[in-house]
């Protein structure tokens, strides 16, 4: 009996224990698998849902502008009040005088235009609200876009056919780098930036890609290397 | 030897090597820091463990926690807020929103203007560097220039007018007014002075090369002749005015060149850090010691504290400031300029002085012609008047040194004028009092306290930056202009000629000195701008016979901001007898040092504030002091050896008391290796 004892104990004392924290192993996998599963998704949908990144955003004005009428009717290039784009890194809201020189003899007496003339007449400036808002620490510049062949449209959408402007593209920080690891899907020549029509298929007789090809050489537009390099637009 | 580089009074001679490599210190704490946890290492091979790791844990424990919390949160993903884009009625032409726009202006620090080039966005002016045509500081901006910016968003400025008016059991209610109401009472008052040919009335103004306001000033004092005018700004060259004044017959400034000097010899002149023409000799000093196209210059330092000139020297003793001028007179005696026949010995010269003397002295000897001898203008005006014969002697005069005009020669002497002011105070025989900037309640000499009485018998007009001492206690406060903010004009220490234009509109109404001089003494025109144009009519600064010509010269001097060959000419000055010499050398205070127990205050302007006038800027306060690396602070700078006899660690505080119960304040000691023993350095501006 004795000696079967100790046979006992020293093989109980061997055989494998698991440790006590082992007891929480479970609840603690449940409760990964919980955030695995529920947490990050949400997570993950919030941050590239339109709620977030605003597509569709869409404020009131001060004045009930309409791009479809002037843009796409009255067949208006962009460059007319938006003067400043080729050339500077912001496109110009034109200002109240840009307005009047049209205004001032059509539809003059419009009440739809009065904000116009009552700023025009020594008021305040108009208040626009801004749409396509970037975040302060991303930098934009609307000339080296436009002078390389990317289009209006590109970024701001059917911009002409919309009467209250729009937000159309996320504006995220995915998007942009979208565009700047293959830039060839969004080139044009740079006589067709404005057009709101633009079709590669029709208008060059070439697919997109083909022709995107073609002027990413002749642009002289930087590898995607450089194009996504963090300090080209956080600078 | 005695070929010292700065702040050697080191302890143990490896410590600049620690474990193999170059080591830096920045303290004498930081030095005796570094050798013991040299010690500790070497003593526990563990212990690098627990001085690194810990912080590594620690680090990636808050960034655990704060990823979690930008995920609970969700701040990252909300609709920042909304903007609004308010284009121009009428967009300027040749202006776009968002284009980078640079505009020539001049700032002035200390009675000399400064040319810089101001970038603005939107009509915000947004950077400060210097204006690369400017052809004296060619290019080059200081601390205290790029910070305007930070100074001109402040959102403690002042920003409206207010009058004193007395509220009862003696005290006085600030009660708020506009610019018009403070017309409706100045005009009639002054109007009313002007009749009594400005009895009573006194002007109080800060240093400046402005032609403008000396125009101004000279203009007040025809329309009120009994008028008094001062002049005073804690930090002045009283001293070296009155004593090339005294040497030459007329007050000259010297104007030196250090890319052509071999050797640089200077007496406490804080050339690099601190002196009006600073930007100018730290280029000229870097040009030589790139050795490309000359052999590198020898800097000779003597001083009581150590300053960045002092840091650079090639060769620094420290010394008292009462030893200072016999080591001047000693080099004089040695040159054989000043009598004793050359001989040195009965001046009292420790062996380390006749060292360093005997090295400058050969030196000096060796570069006849291409050297320079300079002296800080807080010494005396004997010093300077023997720096200009050592000069002459030397034939650097004409080669390295030039006297041109002295464009504040009118100003001041301030010592004189502050305590002349503090007794006119005291006794009321001012009624009126026209404050134009400064702080003087405040940065006056503890010998000359303003004290501006309160109550009927006295009207005081301050205009200021800031709601301060003074302000506080004038019966009125005006707004001062900022400088991004108002027209003006100045002169560089070798006289080239800048304007200020305004790159934005008085953020908060406020008016200009040049304004204010206008408006109360009725001038034709009291447009900034007007003002500046008129005295470049009046004084005939730019090249034009007729009106349309000088349209073009002033499109074109707005444009550059300077005024091409607007420099003074190098003057022709009186050469000094030998026999002259002697009134230069004293007799009496050579064994003037300190007794036991009792120290050398040493004043400087502070690295950050210069005179207190800064306190406010965040910029310039979290910019380290150069030698101590203190920020936001000053401290009473101590030898290592004064600091054993006192038994003090860094940041002990002590008591300094002067001399004729004048003034005493409690102060951290910071020990500081190359301060000269028995002296006490303190920085300007921290009260």
């Amino acid at each position: 009996m004795e000696s079967s004892t100790e046979i006992i104990s020293e093989s109980s004392s061997s055989r494998f224990q698991f440790p006590r924290w082992s007891n929480y192993l479970l609840p603690a996998l449940i409760n990964l698998a919980i955030l695995i599963l529920v947490y990050f998704p949400i997570l993950i949908a919030l941050g590239v849902s339109p709620w977030t990144t605003s597509v569709g955003y869409s404020p009131h004005q001060p004045v009930p502008f309409s791009h479809r009428m002037l843009a796409m009717q009255l067949g208006m290039d962009c460059r007319y009040c938006h003067s400043t784009v080729e050339t500077d890194g912001f496109a110009a809201i034109p200002s109240t005088q840009i307005c009047m020189n049209c205004h001032a003899s059509i539809k003059a007496e419009s009440p739809l235009v009065a904000p116009l003339r009552d700023a025009y007449t020594g008021g305040e400036p108009i208040r626009w609200t801004k749409v396509h808002d970037l975040p302060d620490f991303a930098y934009f510049n609307h000339a080296a876009h436009i002078n390389k062949g990317v289009g209006c449209a590109s970024c701001h959408g059917q911009i002409a056919s919309m009467d209250v402007v729009t937000q159309n593209q996320p504006l995220s920080m995915a998007w942009c780098l979208s565009c700047h690891r293959q830039p060839e899907k969004h080139l044009r020549p740079l006589d067709q930036v404005t057009n709101p029509n633009w079709n590669a298929a029709i208008q060059a007789g070439k697919s997109q890609t083909e022709l995107g090809q073609e002027l990413l050489k002749k642009y002289g537009i930087r590898d995607p290397e450089a194009l996504t390099s963090c300090s080209t637009c956080h600078r | 030897m005695l070929h010292v580089s700065p702040m050697t009074s080191n302890p143990s001679d490896n410590s600049n090597r620690l474990n193999g490599e170059p080591s830096y210190w920045r303290s004498l704490a930081h030095l005796s820091q570094q050798i013991e946890r040299l010690e500790l290492a070497e003593d526990a091979a563990d212990v690098s463990q627990e001085l690194d790791g810990v912080a590594r844990r620690q680090f990636l424990k808050l960034m655990a926690a704060s990823l979690g919390l930008a995920g609970v949160t969700m701040t990252g993903c909300r609709r920042w807020p909304q903007e609004q884009i308010v284009p121009h009625n009428a967009q300027p032409v040749g202006t776009a929103p968002g284009r980078r726009e640079e505009y020539a202006s001049c700032w002035e620090l200390g009675g000399a203007a400064t040319g810089v080039m101001i970038t603005s966005v939107d009509g915000r002016p947004i950077k400060i560097e210097g204006n690369p045509q400017h052809p004296f500081s060619l290019g080059a901006t200081d601390a205290w220039a790029q910070a305007g910016i930070l100074e001109l968003y402040d959102p403690e400025r002042s920003r409206r007018v207010s009058e004193a008016v007395p509220a009862g059991d003696g005290h006085r209610d600030l009660a708020p007014r506009n610019w018009k109401q403070f017309l409706a009472f100045a005009q009639p008052h002054f109007d009313e002075l002007r009749r009594q040919d400005g009895r009573g009335l006194a002007v109080l103004q800060g240093l400046t090369s402005s032609p403008t306001l000396q125009r101004q000033s000279r203009e007040w004092q025809m329309a009120f002749p009994q008028s008094r005018w001062f002049c005073y700004e804690p930090i002045h060259r009283d001293n070296e005015i009155e004593g090339i004044r005294i040497a030459l017959g007329q007050a000259y400034r010297p104007v030196w060149d250090f890319e052509t000097a071999d050797i640089v010899a200077s007496f406490c002149a804080d050339l690099l850090g601190t002196h009006p023409g600073r930007l100018r000799w730290a280029r000229q000093w870097a040009n030589r010691r790139t050795g490309k196209n000359s052999p590198l210059n020898r800097w000779y330092v003597a001083e009581p504290a150590p300053t960045l000139t002092g840091s650079i020297a090639d060769t620094r003793l420290p010394a008292a400031p009462s030893r200072i001028p016999v080591l001047l007179e000693a080099l004089a005696v040695m040159l054989g300029i000043a009598g004793n026949n050359g001989d040195v010995s009965s001046m009292g010269l420790s062996p380390t002085e006749s060292q360093w003397l005997k090295l400058l002295h050969t030196d000096l000897v060796a570069h006849q012609g291409k050297s320079v001898v300079v002296v800080g203008s807080e010494l005396p005006a004997r010093s300077h008047g023997l720096a200009v014969a050592i000069n002459q002697f030397l034939g650097n005069v004409g080669g390295p040194v030039a006297f041109v005009e002295e464009s504040i020669a009118n100003q001041g002497p301030c010592g004189k004028d502050i305590q002349e002011l503090s007794a006119a105070l005291e006794s009321g025989e001012i009624k009126t009092l026209l404050i134009l900037g400064g702080n003087p309640a405040y940065d006056a000499p503890s010998d000359a306290r303003i004290k501006i009485p309160q109550g009927k018998a006295l009207t005081s007009i301050h205009l200021s930056l800031f709601f301060n001492e003074t302000s506080a206690e004038c019966t009125w406060h005006v707004p001062m202009a900022h400088w991004l903010e108002s027209w003006g004009d100045g002169r560089a220490w070798d006289g080239t000629y800048s304007v200020r234009q305004p790159l934005i509109l008085p953020l908060f109404d406020g008016k200009t000195a040049t304004e204010m001089l206008a408006v109360m003494g009725r001038a034709v025109t009291t447009h900034g701008r007007d003002l500046v144009r008129e005295t470049c009519k009046q004084q005939r600064f730019l090249p034009a016979d007729n009106d349309a010509q000088f349209e073009q010269a002033w499109e074109a001097l707005l444009h550059d901001g300077v005024l091409d060959r607007s420099a003074f000419t190098p003057a022709k000055v009186p050469v000094l007898a030998t026999a002259d010499l002697l009134r230069f050398v004293s007799t009496d205070d050579r064994a003037a040092n300190a007794g036991p127990g009792q120290f050398q205050l040493i004043f400087r302007p502070d690295a950050s504030v210069y005179d207190g006038r800064f306190a406010n800027n965040g910029w310039l306060q979290e910019m380290p002091d150069p030698i101590t690396k203190l920020t936001w602070d000053n401290a009473a700078w101590i030898s290592p050896s004064d600091a054993q006899t006192l038994n003090l660690n860094n940041g002990d505080v002590i008591e300094i008391g002067l001399n004729d119960d004048l003034g005493r304040c409690e102060i951290p000691a910071y020990i500081m290796p190359g301060q000269a023993v028995g002296t006490i350095g303190l920085s300007l501006g921290y009260g």
